[in-house]
């Protein structure tokens, strides 16, 4: 899930899951999670073999976490017929759009929210 | 009925990317137009949705994801969303064993057939597989 944001706004966000069928999606207990909203990180600038839902153009940004939707099984695997385990906690992670695009013509504080699962993030700083 | 447009983009600067994989490059205006659906396509949409119910778990759509990301940006770029969904959906039931690639494709060509015998309208293309 990808959301762009206008400018600085509320800083309140929300937690949910979305999914209300119980199944491969469903949010499963969060056992840790390595990081909390504030957190400093940067996406992972792996290349991969096969189903991935981490965007190239987010390959080596950096960005801050905005808030932790709970934890999914890892549709790397799930995609291979796997059970996606460990599962991954999913973070709603966001960029600054002057960040991520070289030529950015918009506001100075428009952002970009998207959702990355745990294994993409490192920490920055 | 409009028809979505068919045509293979270039992808300037994509060098390791997967072929879907597409966010920021410069390839031209989205194509924002609102396309009718056939009722094939709600089918499709149908059974998709029926196999990886919870009760039935046929697969998951990050499996469906995975084979339409396979087809080559050729075959990516020139189908429709329904058409890169029900190829993966045949590919898929074939993967899992719940069907046979030789049970697909005898049913298809007797579909085929009857179509013919009635007149309607039948494509001559083979989707690959």
């Amino acid at each position: 899930m990808v959301k762009a944001r206008r400018g600085m706004g509320s800083r309140e966000w929300g937690v949910g899951s979305g999914h209300s069928i119980r199944g491969p999606h469903s949010a499963l207990p969060i056992p840790h999670s390595r990081f909390a909203p504030g957190d400093a990180v940067r996406v992972s600038d792996r290349a991969v073999v096969g189903h991935c839902r981490t965007p190239w153009y987010l390959r080596g940004k950096a960005g801050v976490i905005a808030s932790v939707h709970g934890t999914f099984r890892d549709p790397e695997t799930l995609a291979y017929h796997k059970p996606g385990l460990p599962a991954q906690p999913l973070y709603k992670v966001r960029f600054r759009q002057r960040e991520l695009w070289d030529r950015y013509a918009g506001p100075s504080g428009d952002e970009l929210e998207v959702d990355i699962y745990e294994h993409w993030l490192e920490n920055r700083e | 009925m409009s028809e979505p447009k068919r045509r293979t983009l270039k992808r300037k600067g994509a060098a390791g990317r997967a072929v879907h994989d597409v966010g920021g490059l410069a390839m031209g205006p989205i194509d924002r137009e609102e396309h009718d659906l056939a009722l094939w396509e709600k089918r499709t949409d149908a059974m998709l949705r029926l196999l990886v119910t919870p009760g039935k778990r046929a697969f998951t759509v990050d499996g469906m994801r995975r084979v339409i990301e396979d087809y080559g940006q050729q075959a990516y770029d020139r189908t429709t969303y329904y058409e890169k969904w029900i190829r993966a959906v045949r590919n898929l039931v074939v993967e899992q064993e719940l069907l046979t690639r030789e049970e697909v494709e005898a049913r298809m060509a007797e579909v085929r057939a009857r179509y013919k015998k009635t007149g309607r309208k039948v494509s001559k293309e083979n989707v690959p597989w």
